[in-house]
């Protein structure tokens, strides 16, 4: 049998800004979309891979947290680990502005990161529990496009749900 | 490198902006809603830093105050565009599905008031959960009752498209026809999961049409009654069945297993004097508990884990003496693949009843884990039970047992030989890295028992010792003589934990 030395490999991401990522194949891996996708071409070219729907930003960020999360799995799952995990995640959500997080929900989504994935949303979930209508509008930037009547009537649909619900709880 | 803590002071004049709009939506709410069209101030836009935003505060500032003291004026932002960037509504569904399906339902049915757009995203989840704090509480239960009713009826009646679980949870509500209908509507939206937790009282019986419902992939009743039409050929796709409290005959529980041919994992608790014979072929995770006459396991050839917790009576026990087929064989003989075995009280003594099994036709190449509680060190039936079990599981790593040995029982001379006799020669514990012993009354067998497995563990990292809390006199006799025994493993590390 011979005794073939293997030499971490790496992978190289070109986002839609142009900008090329050399990672490790460990962390490209965390990446559903690219491990799928070396899974259905073992023999894929050495070229970089083009991520059209992400930007070099967004990417740095996603490697950064795959890159902690990988560490932290290495170490193993006891409980100290695991707090330091949602440590890690709770302090990285504090950090994003709305907008990066969508652009990062979005990222995750496409290149199909289901951890990340279920922990952006998590946080937005979190952030938007059991407040107002109004706070959730504008924490999103939704613009409320009812007529009176109209918003009067979607109330009277749903009235069951809006019950004793204090507008202004907060 | 890394992301980039907001600037503190920044921090601090978005807290006072937000508190000013907090006021502001007061005064809007208070006089109803605003006639005119309505601008959102963008938080993303306050986010970010730059040069101009101590103007630009001081601006909003001033915009606010004079809102809060007008009458009637929705919240104007002072930015030449209007609001800044929907940031979640042109989502793909399958996001806002995941976002939605994390917060309480009752939110998640008020985002059809954000915007036209979301007047009906909610209806499309397809994972509906409801509970009480669905609905306003109070003391009075019936209207508790009423409300639940109401809002799951009106949910379910809106909603559109599949629904693929359904999870109810409640004290309150235990025997209703309105169940029923949910249940029928169910049958024909494609349910995959169900969760039926129903409260005490008068047990709900579960209508027919559930047995309809052929996409169940999960499916879990606490306190209802079940019983299956004769024409049920079983349920194809199921792979996870939880039963707790649940009124079906023994028959019908033992064909049912056998007719979901996907089943994966099997909890039933709280059944009184079942006797039951397990074919599943596919079955990995097994917790039983409650009251058992008989569990054979004729064909679980791939069970990983198993849990189990027998309320036997001692009249029941001696029921068994009379059997002389061999426990052991009849519950553990079919699973050769188990990795993890917990058996609580009076499990050990099951599986002693009956002949002696002897040299075990199949080894337990995979079982890491053994938990026993409540085993009686001075029943040789029961420490054969234990030694045949340890013996035959080569890569075992971890071994936790608690006694249950009554010292005012006297015993005959205890064959202290016993554990060397009965054991082969070459046997040696070579994975077993953890040992606790618990609930220990420092009885013959108990002590030789440790010094047995302190012998033959030469990788053995940490064995805890705990004496149990009746025992006092003995405690410094146990401790002296733990101390004598040679351990195999220069590593090994005592612990004795006192209460």
């Amino acid at each position: 049998m011979s005794t073939a030395t293997v030499k971490a490999k790496k992978i190289t991401l070109r986002t839609a800004d142009n900008h090329e990522f050399e990672v490790d194949e460990a962390i490209a891996m965390e990446l559903g979309a690219i491990k799928t996708f070396f899974e259905d071409n073992p023999d894929a070219s050495e070229e970089p891979m083009p991520l059209p729907n992400v930007t070099s930003k967004c990417l740095s960020t996603i490697i950064e947290y795959c890159k902690s999360h990988l560490a932290f799995r290495a170490r193993g799952g006891s409980s100290s680990v695991e707090d330091e995990a949602k440590a890690y995640d709770e302090e990285f959500i504090k950090a994003q502005d709305n907008e990066s997080l969508k652009e990062m929900i979005l990222a995750a989504n496409y290149l199909n990161i289901k951890d990340m994935l279920d922990m952006l949303n998590q946080a937005v979930a979190d952030r938007i529990k059991n407040k107002s209508v109004e706070y959730v509008r504008k924490f999103f930037g939704i613009e409320n496009d009812y007529t009176p009547e109209e918003e009067a009537a979607v109330r009277a649909q749903n009235e069951w749900a809006f019950q004793g619900v204090d507008p202004d709880h907060d | 490198m890394g992301p980039q803590t907001p600037n503190p002071n920044m921090k601090m004049s978005l807290l006072y902006v937000l508190n000013k709009l907090q006021i502001a939506r007061q005064v809007q709410t208070e006089q109803g809603f605003s006639h005119s069209t309505r601008k959102v101030v963008s938080f993303s836009r306050l986010a970010s830093v730059s040069d101009e935003r101590v103007k630009e505060e001081e601006h909003y500032r001033k915009t606010i105050r004079k809102l809060s003291s007008a009458s009637g004026f929705s919240i104007l932002s002072s930015m030449d565009d209007v609001s800044g960037p929907d940031l979640i509504t042109d989502l793909p569904q399958s996001i806002i599905e995941s976002i939605l399906t994390r917060l309480p339902i009752r939110d998640a049915v008020r985002t059809s008031i954000l915007s036209s757009k979301w007047r009906y995203k909610w209806s499309a989840l397809t994972q509906l959960v409801f509970d009480e704090k669905c609905v306003i509480s109070s003391d009075d239960q019936c209207e508790v009752e009423d409300s639940l009713v109401k809002f799951i009826t009106r949910a379910l009646f809106l909603h559109q498209g599949p629904i693929h679980k359904f999870q109810l949870t409640t004290t309150n509500l235990q025997c209703c026809p309105d169940i029923d209908q949910w249940l029928l509507f169910l049958s024909r939206n494609d349910i995959k999961e169900l969760v039926l937790e129903l409260g005490e009282g008068e047990w709900f019986r579960v209508p027919s049409c559930l047995f309809n419902c052929k996409k169940l992939t999960r499916l879990e009743l606490f306190r209802c009654e079940f019983d299956p039409p004769p024409s049920f050929k079983g349920f194809l796709c199921l792979k996870s069945l939880n039963l707790h409290q649940v009124l079906v005959s023994p028959e019908a529980i033992e064909s049912l297993i056998f007719s979901c041919p996907l089943l994966e994992s099997l909890a039933l608790s709280y059944f009184d004097s079942l006797a039951l014979t397990i074919r599943a072929p596919n079955l990995k995770y097994l917790c039983l508990e409650g009251e058992f006459k008989d569990i054979c396991l004729e064909n679980t050839p791939l069970l990983v884990a198993m849990s189990v917790a027998m309320y036997m009576t001692d009249d029941k026990a001696e029921h068994f003496e009379q059997s002389s087929s061999s426990n052991f064989n009849r519950f553990l003989g079919g699973a050769p693949r188990l990795e993890r075995l917990i058996g609580h009280i009076y499990f050990t003594k099951y599986l002693s009843i009956g002949d002696d099994p002897g040299i075990l036709p199949i080894t337990y190449n995979h079982l890491k884990v053994v938990e026993l509680y409540q085993v009686s060190f001075e029943d040789m039936k029961e420490i054969l039970v234990v030694l045949r079990l340890i013996a035959n599981s080569p890569n075992l790593n971890e071994l936790k047992i608690s006694g249950s040995s009554n010292t005012l029982a006297a015993i005959d001379a205890p064959d202290l030989n016993f554990w060397e006799e009965e054991c082969p020669s070459d046997c040696t514990f070579k994975q077993l890295k953890v040992v606790k012993m618990t609930d220990m009354s420092g009885v013959p067998h108990e002590m030789e028992f440790i010094k047995f497995l302190l012998a033959k563990s030469p990788a053995l990292e940490t064995m805890s010792f705990s004496p149990c809390i009746y025992v006092m006199d003995e405690r410094l006799n146990m401790l002296i003589e733990l101390l004598r025994f040679k351990r195999a493993s220069a590593q090994a590390e005592i612990f004795v934990i006192l209460d």
